[in-house]
């Protein structure tokens, strides 16, 4: 750190940093799905993990696979020129800790679906078949609405929000 | 362990809340940009121009429907720069 440090002190620090998170939770709101397309989106991807890729015994056809992807990847797609008409672009990997959890949860149910799907199926059914994809999608619902950006914004800035 | 450096040129209220729009997006249209920060084109541009200048910003001007946008993001140099910056306050505030 340099001498300039020395000049600023706690307050004007701690200033600068709310003004930070007030300018992450603007940009936010700017990225932010409406929560319809969010809840829809949210919906697809649980569907798409849980009844077509994990506990496959539940899925609706052969099609509904591609054409669920097909649907989330529209959607993405629609999403992302709508904020590039308005004036954003957003990174589809953002370099954040929550990106690569995510990421390594993805891969570990990638690689542990059938087992866990087995799991689910038999230990849980027939409640626990649905009640882990609804918490999911209210987990993705949740998260997509809080973190759009994949920024967390402390709980001052959201405060003063409400 | 990355380190913290207070950054003058970052430090400046209109800059620093520039950065931060910048830092979690991949690209921001100067429109976009000014209407955020409730700020007039030439105070923005001045800002922008001296963050330009110590290579923390990259601007791209594109036609597009017969209409120049400008699409700005911070460069490699910039987001280091930004960050480092926030490590130091984070470290004044004593996070």
């Amino acid at each position: 750190m340099n001498e300039s440090n020395a000049q600023v002190n706690t307050q004007e620090a701690k200033l600068a940093l709310l003004l930070i998170e007030q300018q992450k939770m603007k940009a936010s709101n700017v990225a932010r799905m409406p929560i319809w397309l969010n809840v829809i989106f949210s919906v697809l991807v649980t569907w798409l993990v849980y009844f077509e890729l994990i506990n496959r015994e539940l899925r609706l056809s052969d099609l509904s696979l591609p054409i669920l992807l097909l649907g989330l990847l529209v959607i993405l797609g629609l999403w992302s020129k709508h904020l590039e008409r308005k004036g954003l672009k957003v990174k589809w990997f953002p370099n954040k800790k929550i990106t690569y959890v995510a990421f390594i949860i993805g891969v570990c149910l990638g690689m542990f679906g059938d087992e866990i799907g087995m799991y689910i199926y038999e230990e849980l059914s027939p409640w626990g078949s649905y009640i882990v994809p609804l918490t999911t999608t209210i987990l993705l619902v949740y998260f997509g609405h809080r973190f759009p950006l994949s920024e967390v914004v402390t709980a001052d800035v959201l405060n003063e929000k409400r | 362990m990355k380190s913290a450096n207070f950054d003058d040129l970052i430090h400046a209220p209109n800059r620093l809340m520039i950065c931060a729009m910048l830092e979690p997006v991949s690209e921001m249209e100067f429109a976009l940009l000014k209407e955020q920060l409730a700020v007039s084109d030439s105070v923005l541009s001045k800002h922008l121009k001296a963050l330009s200048d110590a290579n923390y910003l990259n601007l791209v001007k594109v036609t597009q429907n017969g209409r120049q946008r400008t699409w700005l993001s911070l460069s490699k140099v910039g987001k280091d720069a930004y960050n480092a910056h926030v490590r130091a306050l984070k470290s004044i505030v004593g996070n």
